[in-house]
């Protein structure tokens, strides 16, 4: 992938350039708005990353300003304001996701894994299939092995989420946010509560583990390597 | 004129103002009334002066000269007992005087308005017709004296009427300025005081409740807004030294140790563990300060719409009761008939009302304990309530505990940032909700009442 980090701060600038290019993508680091807008312009990204305090152009006028010019860049906006009136604010300007700084690098690359994977067109797929695990959309069934698994309706959008995004990252804070639209850091464990409870029926009847825990960043489904 | 700092005053300019224009307005009237009146009783005069000389007129041509100088002569003798002052006079064509008063003629033909002497023993002022008759001057006057008083009644009533207007409005300035100057006083030194330093200054309102006090009123609601936001600083600067320095100053030694350690040629990697806990838990501190200052800052509300509770309630048993049931607590929601609790607010804020609510509870109560999550709804209000059996929280202590950073001395052990419930209330206050703690009898009782919605907002 090819990403245009929009940072003023060196440090959390190199930071995050530094992360995805040891995770083997592009990064291009410019310090302020107007400079990002030639960059854009100049190279197809296939994602950007903008800080909403910028010297000039600030983030959310500068994602007004690509969103006009009709680039549809995927964008995931950094605040250090973490009220909800900040976040509103940046998915309104056109921003695809926000995180509120300080982060860990994990939960950044996984959000950004699952802005840059985000089908252009949604094509409505009726059956999800993970190795020899199959979920029927239509239906509301899923299959392992050829039995069939009881899910709660909960569990079954848990285990929808994670078998669209097979083989990336979802963090806890985008599973309580896709699966229960959720926007609160639960100092509880709920999130390992229900993936354990998943894992229950999904992983423990069956020889091969297709739920996995990615250690300080989230969880993953895919099929045995 | 006036002096520039009694020109600065409101109620003497308006006095002074409106003086003026009762004044102007007088003497604009006056003055019209008094020529009105003088051009009519003039008429009047001309009239009954041309009466008198016709009269002559008739006789002399009907009888002759000597007719005419006796009937004058006649004339002369009734006018001097009658209450009307009649002069005439009459010269031949050679200026003599064949009758009546001396000094009057010659004059050109028509009216006149001149100073006689000593007629009746008085100088006066008369209105005098003359004509040439035959070649003889004839000339018949009458008093004005009636108009004279008449002028004199006018000009005496609009000078008094002037004198009133001029006392009663400098009494009444003089009134109102000093009423004014006594409120603005109080008003004056109550703002004073706030500027001072003197928060809990309030202005004065009293029982008239007329602008001023409208005035005053809003003023005073500003001065409370004020001095919350302003306590709310203070409090969050308190809250930052106390609870942000002791974090700050165990990352600085683990710091310290790591490089110490490092220097010795040793692993650092359990301090750097330390490091970014400490770090973590200062961010979290953090952030709580920061959302409850801008909740209480009055987050926008122009982003509130319809919630229904009953689906907000149902979606945290959702998440929370397989938590609660791995650690032996029973999550459940108790209402009565199905119904709609639909409130007006911020979902995502009103979620994490509840969420906390149902985390303290866990937190703070040992395993086995019943949490139940209470919907109900009565005259215009829902109500929600979150109660456990657990230990509750000591009567004393509960209004304490919706402070900022304020724990249990028995809690401090206990993982949880004290911000919590601080947040709930920040939260019920913005949706203009009240907030209660009870006794569970055992446990706790937390009761927020919220105003419902109005259908056509769902």
């Amino acid at each position: 992938m090819r990403v245009l980090i929009v940072e003023d701060d060196a440090r959390m600038a190199d930071y995050i350039g530094n992360g995805l290019r040891e995770a083997g993508h592009v990064a291009d680091q410019v310090a302020n708005g107007t400079e990002a807008l030639s960059y854009a312009e100049a190279t197809t990204y296939d994602l950007m990353v903008v800080d909403r305090m910028l010297p000039g152009l600030d983030g959310l006028s500068l994602v007004k300003v690509l969103r006009s010019t009709k680039n549809s860049v995927p964008i995931l906006m950094l605040t250090s304001m973490g009220g909800v009136d900040d976040k509103v604010d940046g998915l309104e300007a056109g921003a695809d996701d926000y995180l509120v700084k300080p982060f860990a690098f994990s939960e950044l690359l996984a959000r950004l894994n699952a802005l840059a994977r985000r089908p252009a067109v949604q094509q409505e797929e009726t059956v999800l299939k993970v190795a020899d695990l199959e979920m029927d959309l239509v239906r509301r069934t899923v299959k392992r092995d050829g039995q069939s698994i009881d899910l709660q309706p909960r569990e079954f959008t848990l285990l929808e989420v994670l078998m669209r995004s097979t083989g990336r990252v979802n963090t806890r804070t985008m599973l309580l946010e896709k699966v229960w639209d959720f926007r609160f850091d639960p100092q509880t464990s709920v999130v390992e509560t229900h993936i354990s409870r998943l894992r229950a029926k999904v992983d423990k009847p069956f020889d091969t583990q297709l739920i996995h825990t990615i250690r300080n960043s989230g969880y993953s489904l895919h099929a045995p390597r | 004129m006036l002096p520039a700092r009694l020109w600065r005053n409101t109620p003497v300019r308006v006095g002074f103002l409106f003086t003026t224009l009762f004044l102007t307005v007088l003497v604009i009237a006056g003055a019209v009334t008094y020529f009105s009146i003088q051009d009519e009783l003039e008429d009047r005069l001309d009239a009954r002066v041309l009466e008198e000389f016709t009269e002559l007129q008739v006789e002399y041509e009907e009888e002759g000269q000597d007719t005419l100088i006796a009937e004058i002569g006649e004339e002369i003798t009734t006018s001097s007992k009658g209450s009307e002052s009649l002069v005439f006079a009459l010269i031949s064509k050679h200026g003599d005087l064949l009758a009546g008063q001396p000094g009057i003629l010659p004059l050109a033909p028509g009216f006149h308005t001149i100073e006689i002497d000593g007629v009746r023993d008085e100088d006066s002022w008369f209105r005098i017709k003359v004509d040439v008759i035959d070649g003889l001057q004839l000339a018949v006057g009458i008093n004005m004296r009636d108009i004279e008083e008449v002028r004199e009644i006018l000009v005496a009533n609009l000078l008094t009427a002037a004198v009133a207007i001029i006392l009663l409005a400098l009494a009444g300035t003089i009134l109102l300025t000093r009423r004014f100057q006594t409120r603005f006083d109080g008003l004056r030194a109550a703002l004073q005081s706030v500027s001072k330093g003197d928060w809990n200054a309030r202005l004065p309102v009293s029982s008239s409740k007329d602008d001023i006090d409208d005035f005053a009123q809003s003023i005073n609601e500003t001065l409370s807004r004020l001095q919350g936001l302003m306590e709310a600083i203070r409090q969050v600067s308190a809250d930052i030294a106390h609870d942000l320095k002791t974090p700050l100053g165990r990352l600085f030694i683990a710091t310290e140790e790591a490089l110490s350690v490092l220097e010795k040629g040793n692993d650092p990697t359990s301090y750097l563990q330390e490091i970014n806990n400490e770090a973590r838990t200062i961010n979290t501190t953090f952030e709580g300060l920061l959302s409850i200052s801008q909740i209480e800052g009055g987050a926008k509300k122009e982003r509130f719409q319809g919630v229904d509770l009953l689906d907000l309630a149902r979606s945290i048993v959702e998440i929370y009761s397989a938590v609660a049931e791995d650690e032996g607590f029973c999550l459940n929601l108790k209402r009565p008939a199905e119904a709609r609790y639909l409130v007006t607010g911020d979902r995502d804020l009103l979620n994490n009302l509840l969420a906390n609510l149902v985390e303290n509870a866990m937190r703070h109560c040992p395993g086995g304990s019943v949490i139940e999550i209470g919907l109900s709804s009565r005259d215009r209000a829902v109500l929600l309530s979150v109660a456990d059996n657990g230990p509750g929280i000591p009567a004393e202590e509960r209004d304490k505990v919706l402070r900022r950073l304020y724990r249990l001395e028995k809690s401090r052990t206990t993982p949880g940032s004290g911000l919590g419930l601080a947040l709930v209330k920040a939260i019920s206050d913005l949706h203009g909700g009240t907030l209660s703690l009870a006794d569970n009898e055992p446990g706790l009782r937390v009761s927020l009442t919220l105003p419902i919605a109005d259908r056509d907002q769902a």
